[in-house]
């Protein structure tokens, strides 16, 4: 099971990747392609379910 | 008052919710006096105050003499459970301002007696439902007030945990210390359905206990230490958060593993809360859904973020996720939040969010839970609140 979240970007040569941190402590965030992150389940049957992230920046006190 | 002076009473592992103050850039309270009959927590969180604000704390054995201690505003009480009515009253009259660690008291009669002596006082009660701090409910608040998803017209909600570690062991384990695991463990769910839907009608709830009996592992061990078979809530005792290593499975103990609770609430919402001990691992979270006549919300508190549904939209086409402003730290963030918005209470003059109302009600909706599951009855809120009025 994988799950990741982040926003969709195009790279230079046009592949899609997922803009993340690859860990808690680098706050950096990284390129990583759709299919780097997919690789694991590469001919086998999978169940993906995609769909767009709001960020609400305030919440109500 | 420009600056709160806290004094933590019971220095075990959830007054660790006071780390926020020592990296507040506002310093809105200084940590000055600590109390516990145990010296090694005493001492550990000592230092820990010692090396994050800069100066030692006036320690003692007693509350009462920490009580007596003048320069102290206000009191974290952090607990055993069992304990928190007797030392909540006496803070209050002491005058202090009272952060109480949940639950109200373990049972009704404690529970009104500890909302008197906060209306009685002049200073503030709050409760340690830190959930109303998680950015998670927040935002699930602020979308059923907001109207976004029309009214609110049913609701269901499950926390699994995988917490037989703690729960089947120490004081923990027996209902004289805990009131039942109802109270222990869901009135912070229970204040959450009371915030997000006011008052409830009528409580009826069902406890068992399933898994963490004997013969629910191949052992007929009452510890660790002698256990030839280990499972997977194996510990040793030195260091463990209850100080025991009892098997969860054989060691004697009175509390249940799961109940489900039905609750409607005055609007004529339906609610089913359900909760166990024996989940999988990887589901160990709070698991919300709440039904609107425009949309449905839900979501699992780990993941920060609430899906939200429009009722009518084919094919998912309008589903998405909402993230809110998040926390860090324990139950979603709101551990870090809940005491800075205390702080502030006093030195505005005004109630947090958990205050005496939602003491009262959160504590007559589960307590009317665990009264329903030991009498086998449907249970009347109007019945619970003639007997034990809502202060002033």
């Amino acid at each position: 099971m994988t799950h990741f979240q982040g926003k969709l970007v195009l790279d230079e040569d046009n592949i899609p990747c997922v803009k993340m941190q690859l860990s808690p402590q680098n706050p950096t965030l990284y390129d990583i392609p759709l299919s780097e992150l997919l690789e694991e389940f590469v001919d086998k049957e999978i169940y993906m379910e995609v769909f767009r992230v709001e960020t609400r920046a305030e919440v109500l006190d | 008052m420009e600056k709160v002076n806290l004094g933590v009473i019971g220095t075990g592992a959830r007054a660790g919710l006071v780390r926020t103050m020592i990296t507040d850039e506002k310093k809105r309270g200084d940590i000055v006096a600590l109390c516990d009959v145990n010296p090694d927590h005493l001492s550990r969180f000592e230092k820990m105050v010692e090396t994050g604000l800069g100066h030692g704390t006036s320690n003692y054995s007693d509350y009462h003499d920490l009580l007596d201690d003048e320069k102290v505003d206000a009191v974290l009480i952090s607990t055993p459970d069992f304990l928190h009515h007797e030392m909540a009253i006496e803070a209050f009259n002491a005058g202090k301002h009272v952060f109480l660690e949940k639950p109200v008291g373990i049972n009704l009669e404690q529970m009104i007696e500890i909302v008197r002596a906060a209306q009685n006082a002049d200073t503030i009660l709050e409760i340690g439902y830190v959930l109303r701090y998680a950015p998670f409910f927040v935002g699930m608040k602020q979308l059923i007030d907001s109207g976004e998803i029309g009214t609110p017209l049913f609701a269901q909600a499950l926390e699994e945990y995988y917490g037989a570690f703690h729960f089947y062991r120490g004081w923990w384990k027996s209902r004289e210390h805990v009131g039942g695991i109802m109270i222990q463990k869901i009135c912070h769910d229970m204040d959450l359905h009371y915030w997000f839907f006011g008052k409830p009608r009528k409580v009826v709830a069902f406890e068992s206990l399933m898994d963490f009996k004997p013969g629910g592992w191949d052992s007929d061990a009452l510890n660790c230490d002698d256990c030839q078979n280990p499972c997977p809530y194996y510990t040793k005792a030195e260091g463990s958060r209850t100080g025991t290593n009892e098997c969860v499975y054989n060691a004697p103990h009175d509390i249940s593993d799961n109940t489900q609770i039905l609750v409607q609430f005055e609007s004529g919402l339906n609610l089913s809360m359900g909760m166990n001990f024996f989940n999988a691992r990887g589901q160990s979270d709070r698991h919300w859904k709440v039904v609107g006549s425009k949309a449905e919300l839900s979501g699992r508190l780990s993941t920060g973020m609430v899906r939200i549904d429009p009722r009518h939209d084919t094919n998912m086409q309008n589903t998405r996720y909402l993230k809110f402003t998040s926390g860090t730290g324990g139950h979603g963030g709101g551990d870090a939040l809940q005491i800075l918005e205390f702080l502030d209470g006093i030195l505005e003059g005004h109630e947090a969010k958990a205050g005496i109302e939602s003491a009262y009600w959160s504590s007559i909706l589960i307590m009317g839970a665990q009264k329903s599951a030991d009498e086998g009855e449907i249970v009347e809120i109007a019945d619970l609140t003639r007997k034990y009025p809502f202060p002033g």
